[in-house]
């Protein structure tokens, strides 16, 4: 609870405040060809978008090329928006899938070793006193979600560290509820055995157990 | 009937066992658990250690987890809008002229299906057993030979068989004007087709063009 306080409001829940226009009225406007309230709509959610595709990617330029991308999508789609739902898991869907597109593209082809992204150093925020340690443990906690197969740590990473609802992830990966709960204790109970394995906290058999464990079980 | 009485015991309400509990571990390690689960789970945690020690090992990896989402990345401050406006309009510029290339390709080929299927399904046959040679007394034509005259159908009419393709086993010509031929080939209707087993459906029937005359 102390967790959910902490965080700042996602563009899901930040619904407009009194005076503002709602997001089906901006979509409405924008189907209408009034790319301005497209416009309202890209930079409702633009910070957001990038954040969540900066946990897939890294590299802020990528990220903004991919948002850039997911809104141009979106604006294309527009027609095929169900306007009784809402715009924001929809437009994250197409983010995140278009997100692990590229990244599996990436993976294809081999460059995944040759321009990893995990030697970038990020520059530490003069405004933070001391970063370094926070920064290692962001680090710490990257590589043990790369080695997550890829629809538990999206789960993962929507819900733990990008705090959306299982039923906003549910919306945003198009799969039930149940589902994404199930995965989403899957994933938990993985990141917790590499992350031990990492720690050096397991022991040799629990290791060796880990690694057979690995092999992605295809359940749900 | 000791496998029927055990199928009909009425079945005990167990205890949670561990497999459920490290799953129920892990949705209440990131607050995802409803409270009745979260008395049981507590219930389970309490007789049972190892489950115990996964709780502890849970609540070190949620922590880091936590601590990763608080650093969180460092987003860029300028807006994306700009750029993606100017490629919208890029975009609705060249749509115009582009949008009919796009389906220039789609349109060809649907108005080529239709005409293939125009013509595959044939015109009525254009001719109708002569009187006096009905299909029971026609025997096989020898190949080459012009069959007696036959009366143009109109296409309202009843379809009927030549008569040199009655008994048709071995594949003999079909004699056929060159005001009707389409691309060397008689337009056949599937009736047509239907009283020529021999010939599998996308074999052509053998044609001998001839004049009009001929009739």
């Amino acid at each position: 609870m102390i967790r959910m306080a902490e965080r700042e409001l996602h563009p899901f829940e930040s619904l407009p405040l009194g005076g503002s226009v709602s997001d089906a009225r901006l979509v409405e406007e924008a189907r209408r060809g009034d790319q301005e309230a497209f416009g309202d709509l890209v930079m409702r959610y633009e910070r957001r978008l990038i954040s969540v595709i900066l946990r897939f990617v890294r590299d802020v330029e990528l990220a903004r090329d991919l948002a850039q991308e997911t809104f141009l999508r979106a604006y294309e789609r527009l027609d095929q928006f169900d306007p009784s739902r809402r715009f924001g898991p929809w437009l994250f869907r197409i983010g995140v899938n278009l997100t692990l597109d590229y990244l599996r593209k990436r993976k294809r082809r081999g460059w995944a070793a040759l321009f990893s992204d995990s030697n970038l150093d990020r520059s530490p925020d003069p405004a933070v006193p001391d970063p370094r340690n926070a920064l290692d443990l962001e680090q710490e906690v990257r590589l043990v979600l790369e080695e997550i197969p890829e629809k538990y740590r999206t789960v993962l990473i929507l819900r733990d560290l990008e705090n959306f609802s299982t039923s906003e992830i549910a919306a945003i990966v198009n799969r039930k509820e149940a589902t994404i709960r199930w995965r989403l204790a899957e994933a938990r109970n993985r990141f917790q055995k590499l992350w031990l394995k990492r720690q050096g906290l397991l022991d040799a058999s629990e290791s060796e157990a880990l690694e057979t464990d690995e092999s992605d079980r295809d359940e749900l | 009937m000791p496998l029927n009485r055990r199928r009909l015991r009425p079945t005990r309400v167990t205890a949670m066992n561990c497999n459920q509990a490290k799953y129920e571990l892990a949705l209440w390690a990131g607050n995802d658990l409803t409270c009745e689960a979260e008395a049981a789970l507590k219930r389970h945690l309490a007789g049972c250690p190892q489950c115990r020690e996964l709780w502890q090992s849970l609540r070190t990896s949620q922590d880091a987890l936590r601590e990763a989402a608080n650093v969180g990345p460092q987003t860029p401050h300028s807006s994306i809008w700009p750029r993606l406006q100017s490629q919208l309009a890029a975009r609705q510029s060249v749509r115009p002229s582009a949008q009919p290339a796009g389906w220039f390709p789609v349109l060809a080929v649907a108005a080529a299906c239709l005409a293939v299927i125009f013509l595959s399904r044939g015109t009525p046959s254009l001719y109708l057993e002569p009187e006096g040679n009905s299909l029971a007394q026609t025997t096989l034509l020898e190949s080459g030979s012009v069959p007696a005259p036959f009366p143009t159908a109109e296409p309202s009419q009843s379809l009927l068989l030549p008569a040199s393709t009655v008994g048709n086993q071995q594949n003999v010509p079909v004699y056929v004007p060159h005001s009707v031929l389409r691309g060397g080939r008689a337009p056949v209707s599937r009736e047509w087709r239907s009283n020529l087993p021999m010939l599998r459906p996308w074999e052509p029937i053998p044609v001998i063009p001839v004049s009009e005359r001929s009739f």
